[in-house]
């Protein structure tokens, strides 16, 4: 651990947020063009690589999918050969062959068919990476250019600008009440019985497993893994655990409501504060109605903004509790050393957001989402999160996998903690939605 | 040596049977879902409801959730109404 001036360049955290900002102020300069994203395509795969408009194809991307790679390749190469001394043509070489892996999953990830399932392009990253690690093993130079924790840290400081507090505010008390009482309860409560009930050693992939039940799945589960630093072995179980679950939720929460009669704005709270994604969250909400679709989503988007909040947390925690020496009560600076300085520039990108920028456009959102984030930060926070999620495939082996099981541990984890989500929302939507404000919707 | 370069080559062969025999997984497994298939009854009723009504599940986050802008002043406009409503019935009561 670096710990004087040269950390500013010397250490990932610090790089990931010069790089994450100069992203970000790119885009707010207008420096940066619209961002190329892989498309849908439903029965013509190469549909995803082209521009459709009102059904006629106006060009493609490819061009600039390849000016995109290799802007991305140099802009990392330079914070790699700052840190690792690392050979940069050798890094660019391996990054190439990652993110032509990356663009594979997204354009499995983007058939049509597949998005109604709700199986999103971390799994297909993962699969990809996986097969490959598995069966040939990854070839070197292929992994001089996996880096998984530069990519997500980058994604999560990104990922800042898409979470705007004012957003708390917008199903008033009671989407509060739902999204950001219960949350912390469960991350709690899940920590404490996988170290005390069920005696895990991994305390990392504890609260992975707790924030992706808790909060918002595969993207807590990045920023909660980031914060404690966690192995790359504990985020893949934890995310292929949440992506299961999330499909078999989003399946049979809206028919459990449906059948026992219950009041569709309840429903709609209590899936949005217990699906882990969004995206199943609107799918699910939809079924009930188009009210519920909109309140579900909506509570969803609350718990959302937590991510910041609780990434800060967990990051103290770890350094103050978990990993301290526990001959001697680490001080000011120390904890400063250990503290992961990513998460500054993940909390910093979304005040600047929340209170600066926001509020320079007249606190118009839609302007502010439509003019930077959409077509900016929250496309390469995407790019960034598959390419890392591609090279943690790429790293990873099931034997490393089965290993972290722990009999089954982490499954009866997720299990009981969901189980608990789910009652205690419950009860809190019902709390909130028809007992103290009634009629607040 | 010969017979150890020979043990290594039989090493690589194997490994690249097993990485083809894992892509036709991969394919299949994708295959299986982007084949429209859905299970019938009430256990694919929401991935019916999702293809007739184009509805994206895939989002990790609110972000990408494609119409949410639309989503969110349903909400602000369904709380407006809650509020007049609110308003409405004290007004009368008085």
């Amino acid at each position: 651990m670096e710990k004087g001036i040269s950390a500013l360049w010397k250490e990932e955290d610090w790089w990931a947020v010069w790089l994450g900002f100069i992203i970000i102020g790119g885009a707010l300069l207008k420096w940066i063009p619209s961002i190329p994203k892989v498309g849908k395509w439903s029965s013509n795969p190469v549909d995803a690589f082209m521009i459709i408009k009102d059904g006629i194809v106006s060009g493609n991307i490819f061009l600039s999918l390849v000016l995109l790679m290799l802007a991305l390749a140099v802009l990392t190469a330079i914070g790699v050969a700052f840190m690792r001394n690392e050979n940069a043509g050798k890094y660019i070489m391996g990054f190439i062959g990652v993110f032509i892996l990356a663009t594979i999953a997204y354009w499995i990830a983007n058939q049509i068919n597949v998005k109604y399932w709700g199986l999103s392009y971390a799994l297909w990253a993962l699969l990809v990476g996986l097969l490959i690690s598995n069966t040939i093993g990854t070839p070197s130079w292929l992994k001089a250019g996996a880096k998984t924790e530069l990519f997500i840290k980058i994604g999560l400081v990104l990922l800042g600008a898409e979470i705007l507090f004012k957003k708390i505010l917008s199903l008033g008390a009671p989407g509060l009440m739902v999204a950001w009482i219960v949350t912390p309860v469960v991350i709690i409560f899940m920590f404490n019985f996988g170290v005390r009930v069920l005696k895990m050693s991994n305390k990392s992939l504890i609260i992975i497993i707790a924030c992706a039940t808790s909060v918002c799945g595969v993207s807590a589960a990045i920023a909660a893994a980031a914060a404690c630093c966690a192995k790359k072995e504990d985020l893949t179980l934890a995310v292929g655990m949440t992506l299961i679950f999330t499909v078999l939720m989003m399946f049979f929460m809206p028919l459990v409501i449906g059948a026992i009669g219950m009041n569709s704005i309840l429903g709609a709270a209590w899936m949005g504060g217990t699906i882990d994604s969004t995206g199943a969250v609107v799918a699910a909400g939809s079924m009930l109605g188009p009210d519920a679709e909109k309140v579900a989503a909506v509570v969803k988007m609350i718990q959302n903004v937590l991510i910041g909040l609780v990434a800060f947390f967990i990051a103290i925690y770890w350094v103050t509790k978990v990993e301290r020496d526990p001959d001697c009560e680490p001080n000011a600076l120390e904890i400063w050393y250990r503290f992961p300085k990513f998460v500054i520039g993940f909390v910093a990108a979304s005040l600047i957001f929340s209170f600066i920028v926001v509020p320079a456009m007249n606190g118009d959102f839609n302007l502010v989402e439509s003019t930077y984030i959409k077509p900016i930060t929250k496309v390469l926070r995407g790019w960034f999160f598959c390419l890392a999620f591609t090279a943690i495939g790429l790293e990873s082996n099931f034997k490393d996998l089965a290993g972290r099981m722990e009999g089954g541990k982490p499954m009866i984890l997720y299990v009981v903690g969901q189980s608990f989500n789910l009652i205690l929302t419950l009860f809190v939507a019902w709390l909130a939605f028809m007992v103290f404000f009634p009629n607040a919707i | 040596m010969k017979k150890k370069y020979g043990n290594k080559k039989s090493h690589r062969t194997k490994d690249w049977l097993r990485f083809f025999t894992g892509l036709i997984m991969l394919a299949v497994f994708f295959g299986f879902f982007a084949s429209g298939y859905s299970p019938p009854g009430v256990l694919g009723k929401v991935l019916r409801h999702n293809q007739a009504n184009d509805i994206d599940a895939s989002p990790l986050l609110y972000m990408e959730v494609e119409h949410m802008s639309e989503l969110e002043e349903g909400v602000r406009l369904m709380r407006e109404k809650a509020q007049r409503r609110t308003a409405d019935t004290v007004r009368s009561l008085l």
